[in-house]
């Protein structure tokens, strides 16, 4: 494998969205409260996020490509209120991030689309449990729709 | 494996516009051609052969089997459990757009024979229902998402994982649904178990 591996790209992105992700959810479990459920679904959602951040920059690493650093700091697109802004918050992360695994579905074989399979399902399922809508594609836009 | 120019603008219209490729506006507006390039530069609609294609039709085929448990499964449990009935429409219609995506153009879906109600769900249990529809989900995220790792083309393999990924939240949202039938049935079952025991105490 190598940085030009058709993958990578789409990996890259992956990589940038979990970094987005990790800050992000840093700064929820800043305004949640720790003992509520919105608090742990955050703690560990924000775990699940540092593990696949690790993991997608191993997986650069092994196509031979470096991995693309987190940026100094992250807009977030509204400010952070409280619980409910928070979980807002954490579903648009979801959100970012399915579309970012689906891409890697469609770029990638083998291990790596097994991975990003198993991703995308844990993405749909997190921003579920979050407050997002079930929809028949997540990840995917409907025709004559942007991404989200 | 020479190019496919199949009538799949259904299935690549849902998976036009998707992500990074419609990002980079790469595949919005031109589904159906095969010389369209993806993200990577690489032919994207080119690998689709008749391997996949009788995966999209099965799975097609599956999401309407899907769709006609669902809306069965809602009858019998309407009158019992009226409010289930948004939650099982919804399902079911998502089952309808699944098979709406999949199906090639030209062809009618073709749904296998229903299962039918296991025993248990024939006995009329709001809660044995929910949970046959669970594992009748369950198994399809499963042989989805398997469909997803074995699909010649990145196209299809990323509906398929999303497709897989919506199926998953079925099993949550009915599994919920059937720990609440559940726990309602439980609290039920208490009161009318306190109300004999109330009648007893009264004789």
């Amino acid at each position: 494998m190598n940085p030009a591996a058709p993958s990578v790209p789409p990996a890259q992105d992956a990589l940038a969205a979990e970094h987005a992700a990790v800050y992000a959810y840093g700064v929820a479990g800043g305004v949640v409260d720790p003992l509520s459920d919105d608090g742990a679904r955050v703690r560990d959602a924000y775990a699940v996020h540092e593990r696949r951040r690790d993991q997608l920059e191993s997986l650069l690493r092994g196509l031979g490509a470096e991995p693309v650093a987190a940026e100094p700091g992250y807009a977030l697109p509204a400010p952070l209120t409280g619980a409910a802004s928070a979980t807002r918050l954490a579903v648009g992360i979801e959100d970012r991030c399915a579309v970012a695994y689906a891409a890697v579905v469609a770029s990638s074989t083998g291990d790596v689309r097994r991975a990003a399979v198993d991703w995308l399902a844990d993405a749909a399922t997190r921003g579920l449990g979050l407050g997002a809508a079930p929809t028949a594609f997540p990840g995917l836009a409907r025709p004559g729709q942007p991404a989200r | 494996m020479p190019p496919t120019t199949v009538p799949r603008r259904r299935l690549l219209a849902a998976v036009a516009g998707v992500g990074a490729a419609a990002a980079a506006g790469t595949l919005t507006g031109c589904a159906g051609r095969v010389d369209r390039t993806g993200p990577a530069g690489l032919p994207v609609a080119r690998v689709v052969g008749p391997d996949d294609l009788a995966t999209a039709r099965a799975v097609a085929g599956r999401a309407a089997a899907l769709a006609g448990d669902v809306r069965a499964a809602q009858r019998r449990v309407a009158r019992r459990e009226r409010s289930l009935a948004p939650l099982l429409a919804q399902v079911a219609a998502r089952h309808d757009e699944h098979a709406v995506a999949f199906v090639p153009e030209g062809e009618r879906v073709r749904a296998p024979a229903p299962a039918g109600p296991g025993r248990a769900d024939r006995d009329g249990s709001v809660v044995a229902t929910l949970r046959g529809l669970v594992r009748a989900e369950e198994r399809a995220a499963a042989a989805v998402r398997t469909a997803a790792l074995s699909a010649g083309s990145g196209d299809l393999a990323r509906a398929l994982a999303s497709c897989a990924a919506s199926l998953s939240q079925h099993v949550l949202l009915l599994d919920e649904a059937a720990d609440a039938a559940a726990a309602d049935a439980a609290a039920a079952d208490a009161a009318a178990a306190g109300g004999r025991a109330g009648t007893g105490r009264r004789r």
